[in-house]
């Protein structure tokens, strides 16, 4: 067969096999292209084929070569020199970069097959042709062969006088002297070696080794210097393994990486004896083996290396991710406890993601167990730490406020270790979820009790006490605070508006020397650059009651054209309230305030803003910063609880109204609509959402508050096209990536979807009870029908004053 | 994985004042401006274990399996050190040149 295939090869026509060799060569399938070209050239001798063949030569070799096969790389190399003897010239003439190139790759071939005489041979006879710093590197080697014993003489090829073998003796002597420790010697001969030698980079190595126990860091710099093109950068590298100390597993996988050389050479290093090298190899294997069940094997076995309370910790370390050991570590250790059993179960139930009941239930015996050895040390505080572990487990679950074993668990908890801030500020979280008001107040009161100077918890305290209109308190805790952090804003607002609300509320019962007391209290609260007005403002509406000018509103009403005042004002105190307004920071802002702190003291508004803004006078168009502070207003005001806010507004309406014509970003416009949702002052809000949909015709948002303002936010009220506009809003919005907007929308819409009419069917008929007490109050919808009316252009501000039939009594039924 | 004592080379029964000190002598040895990495795991262990609470929760519900890193810490820790031999030397060079 081999036969008949030469036959045809022979057989081939000269062109036919040209090509083919020549698609050989250039496909990289080098040896069928040597014998093809040998064919050729059987045929007959030309020059390009010579070059040819050469070429397929080297390019086999270098292939060769790069799979680490310099031995056959060198013959190839030899094979080509001898076959294309006369073309050498031709193709590699001596004095080109190539041939040089060439010859370098060579000589390393032949220093890699071992053949390290003809090597030194060729780096002299050919050091005039080759360049410095080709033959340096080659030097380099041969010389770090030298040292590695790779070589045995060289006195025979190279002159005495060569620099390899004069400073292969230094070094030789410094090593020597490294072996019996005689470190001043060293030092001595590694003077010697200067920077142009060929031993350059293992003077650093030596140098290292002297001080790698003294000096680790040092020795590691050493290292880093030896170039990584150096023939004895490994060598560096496997020093700077035996160094290692931040991460172990490195070592261990260099030491599995390493021959047994190395690994000797390491193991001499770190002064390992026999026995630790016989831990090492186990260590190897168990690591190969990446078990739990092999480390603890390995731990146990070789437990007077690693040391027994070590091997102890070790072991009980790798029970929650091996809970079979539980045998093993009891048969070479001790018994473990039943709390330890239950918390490695616990523990390993977490690890495989069981965060339900399993988990929870090992804990709760945890508990169980550790109440019976009570008098062990940290064992409360242990409890404690595990119901807290247990609520968090919970919480991982997302039953934070559905699980009602939470606050007991907390609560528990705190008994055994009261000193956990964070418990109490989850338990009062938990109870204000709940709208349990006497818990929520009875751990605010543990929390402050606990930690009477901590501003989170004194900050909640404060909070809880305002939200109750317990002002007083409100006011203690907000200087309680202040003392620990005297420039908590929000501390100092609440402390001004907790001593106003108590003056209101000294002013209601007559108390006007008490009243005044507390208002000079608030003014201490503020600071002088940013005083708002409000203790000027209610002081003039104080001063007005005490000296019986105007009276708090009776249930019964005024007569159309019956004064106002019962007596004129003195000076003093309208200078008090126009102080108040000017304060206030503007018109629109100096009117809200009067209004709302006038209702706030069941005073009528009208009675007062005559006395500070002249009757005659059009009201001035508000600034766009004053607007962007009367929203901020009406928040603070929100979050004091003041139920009027939409009948204050809507006594400012005017301002508002010429405040359309300002220019206001689309955030600003944003914020003023919601603030108007906010107040329900559906009026207002459709005249702004009209505008801003002039100015920003294709955000979602304006649509949303047109058609919320239409509908005066009832789901029902709305049309088929304008469900169908809220429906593209939402999409639009969705598009626009604008999800505060989408999930605004989306849940207005989902109202819809709890009709509150048909729920009684499926329950108790009493319900219909509650029907009724979702029905707006009677006064609700007579406002509503002023608003009406005012959106069509007919004026009833006089409404207000006139005695409206009361609405009749809802009786409800007894249940 | 080196467990918070490990890094900071206390015992598992050291109080708050030796962890505080054990703490600030490596903070001391790696400080941030030029060990930044170091800092950080000295400074996570330090906070994990920096009161008798930490330190009970760590005891209590630390899961992650001790590797083998932790067990090589104490099994190849250094040995007394031994003169380097000739042999020794040229066979692990002579090894390294030969990669």
């Amino acid at each position: 067969m081999r036969k008949k295939k030469k036959t045809a090869a022979q057989n081939c026509s000269v062109e036919t096999l040209q090509t083919k060799a020549t698609d050989l060569l250039a496909k990289g399938r080098h040896k069928e292209a040597i014998d093809a070209y040998k064919q050729l050239l059987k045929k007959e001798q030309r020059d390009e084929w010579q070059a040819a063949l050469a070429k397929a030569y080297l390019l086999r070799a270098q292939a060769l070569a790069n799979k680490d096969m310099y031995k056959e790389a060198a013959v190839l190399w030899e094979n080509r020199a001898n076959l294309c003897t006369d073309f050498e010239t031709k193709i590699f003439p001596q004095t080109t970069l190539d041939s040089k190139a060439l010859l370098e790759q060579y000589i390393y071939w032949l220093i890699k097959a071992g053949r390290h005489i003809k090597a030194v041979h060729l780096l002299t006879d050919q050091a005039e042709h080759l360049p410095e710093k080709v033959t340096w590197p080659l030097w380099t080697h041969i010389g770090a062969l030298l040292l590695a014993g790779e070589i045995q003489d060289l006195t025979d090829v190279l002159p005495d006088d060569a620099i390899l073998l004069k400073h292969y003796a230094i070094i030789e002597a410094a090593l020597e002297a490294y072996y019996r420790g005689y470190l001043a010697i060293i030092e001595e001969n590694l003077k010697q070696i200067p920077f142009r030698s060929p031993y350059r980079d293992f003077r650093p190595i030596l140098k290292a080794l002297l001080i790698f126990h003294s000096d680790p860091n040092g020795a590691n710099q050493l290292l880093k210097k030896v170039p990584t093109d150096s023939p004895y950068n490994n060598f560096a590298k496997l020093i700077q393994l035996a160094g290692e100390t931040e991460d172990k597993e490195i070592l261990l996988e260099g030491l599995s990486k390493g021959n047994r050389y190395e690994q000797a050479f390491i193991a001499q290093l770190k002064g390992w004896d026999k026995g630790r090298m016989k831990v090492i190899s186990m260590l190897q294997t168990a690591a190969k083996r990446d078990s739990h069940k092999a480390l603890m094997e390995v731990v146990i076995t070789h437990h007077q290396t690693f040391g027994e309370n070590y091997s102890r910790q070790f072991c009980m370390a790798l029970l929650p991710s091996y809970p079979a050991g539980i045998r093993i570590y009891e048969r070479t250790y001790e018994s473990l406890s039943a709390f330890e059993k239950n918390r490695v179960a616990a523990l390993n139930n977490e690890q495989k993601g069981q965060l339900s009941s399993t988990a929870e239930r090992n804990w709760r015996f945890c508990v169980e167990n550790l109440k019976k050895q009570a008098q062990e040390e940290n064992t409360d505080i242990k409890i404690a730490l595990i119901l807290r572990h247990i609520v968090e487990l919970i919480e991982k679950r997302g039953e934070t406020f559905d699980n009602f074993k939470i606050p007991n668990d907390l609560a528990e908890s705190l008994a055994y270790d009261p000193n956990d801030k964070s418990t109490y500020l989850k338990l009062t979280q938990w109870y204000l979820h709940q709208n349990d008001q006497k818990n929520y107040q009875k751990w605010i009161d543990a929390a402050v009790k606990q930690f009477p100077k901590n501003g989170e918890i004194l900050f909640l305290a404060m909070e809880a006490a305002t939200r109750k209109k317990a002002f007083k308190k409100a006011v203690g805790f907000a200087k309680k605070l202040l003392k620990v952090d005297p420039i908590n804003v929000k501390a100092r607002q609440i402390a001004q508006f907790s001593h106003i609300s108590h003056a209101r509320k000294l002013i209601k019962s007559g108390k006007y020397s008490n009243a005044r007391l507390e208002l000079e209290q608030a003014a201490h609260f503020e600071k002088s650059s940013q005083r708002s007005g409000l203790v000027q403002i209610n002081q003039g509406l104080l001063e007005l009651q005490a000296a019986g000018i105007v009276k708090p509103k009776t249930r019964t009403r005024r007569v159309q054209g019956q004064t106002r005042l019962l007596k004129s004002p003195q000076p003093k105190i309208i200078k008090l309230l126009k102080e108040g307004v000017q304060l206030a920071g503007g018109v629109l802002l100096g009117q809200f305030k009067v209004i709302v702190e006038s209702k706030s003291q069941a005073l009528n508004p009208a009675d007062i803003l005559p006395l500070i803004f002249p009757q005659n006078k059009r009201t001035p168009l508000p600034t766009r910063k004053e607007l962007l502070e009367w929203i901020n207003l009406i928040n603070v005001y929100t979050k004091e609880g003041v139920t009027f806010l939409k009948e204050a507004v809507h006594q400012v309406k005017e301002p508002l109204q010429k405040a359309l014509k300002l220019d206001f970003s689309q955030e600003e416009m944003l914020s003023l609509c919601q603030c108007l949702k906010n107040v329900k002052h559906y009026m207002l809000l459709k005249q702004f959402a009209d505008n801003a949909i002039k100015h920003s015709p294709k955000h979602p948002a304006f649509s949303y508050y047109q058609i919320y303002a239409k509908v005066r936010g009832n789901v029902y009220q709305l049309s088929i096209p304008d469900a169908e506009r809220l429906k593209d809003a939402v999409e639009n919005a969705e598009k626009q990536g604008d999800k505060r907007t989408s999930t605004m929308i989306i849940s207005f819409l989902n109202q819809i979807e709890k009709p509150p009419f048909f729920n009684f069917l499926d329950g108790d008929l009493d319900e219909i009870d509650d029907l009724e007490d979702m029905l707006p109050p009677p006064d609700e919808v007579l406002r509503t029908f002023i608003e009406r009316f005012e959106e069509m252009g007919i004026d009833l501000s006089e409404l207000d004053d006139m005695p409206f039939p009361k609405p009749p009594s809802r009786k409800r039924k007894k249940r | 994985m080196k467990t918070p004592f490990d890094i900071l080379g206390v015992n598992e029964d050291a109080n708050d004042e030796a962890i505080k000190k054990a703490y600030l002598q490596k903070v001391r040895q790696y400080p941030p401006e030029r060990a930044p990495e170091q800092f950080k795991r000295i400074r996570a262990a330090f906070e994990a274990i920096q009161s008798l609470h930490q330190r009970l929760k760590y005891q209590l519900f630390h899961h992650e399996a001790p590797s083998i890193s932790a067990l090589l810490e104490h099994g190849l820790e250094m040995g007394k050190p031994q003169r380097m031999t000739e042999n020794v030397l040229t066979q692990a060079l002579a090894a390294s040149l030969n990669q």
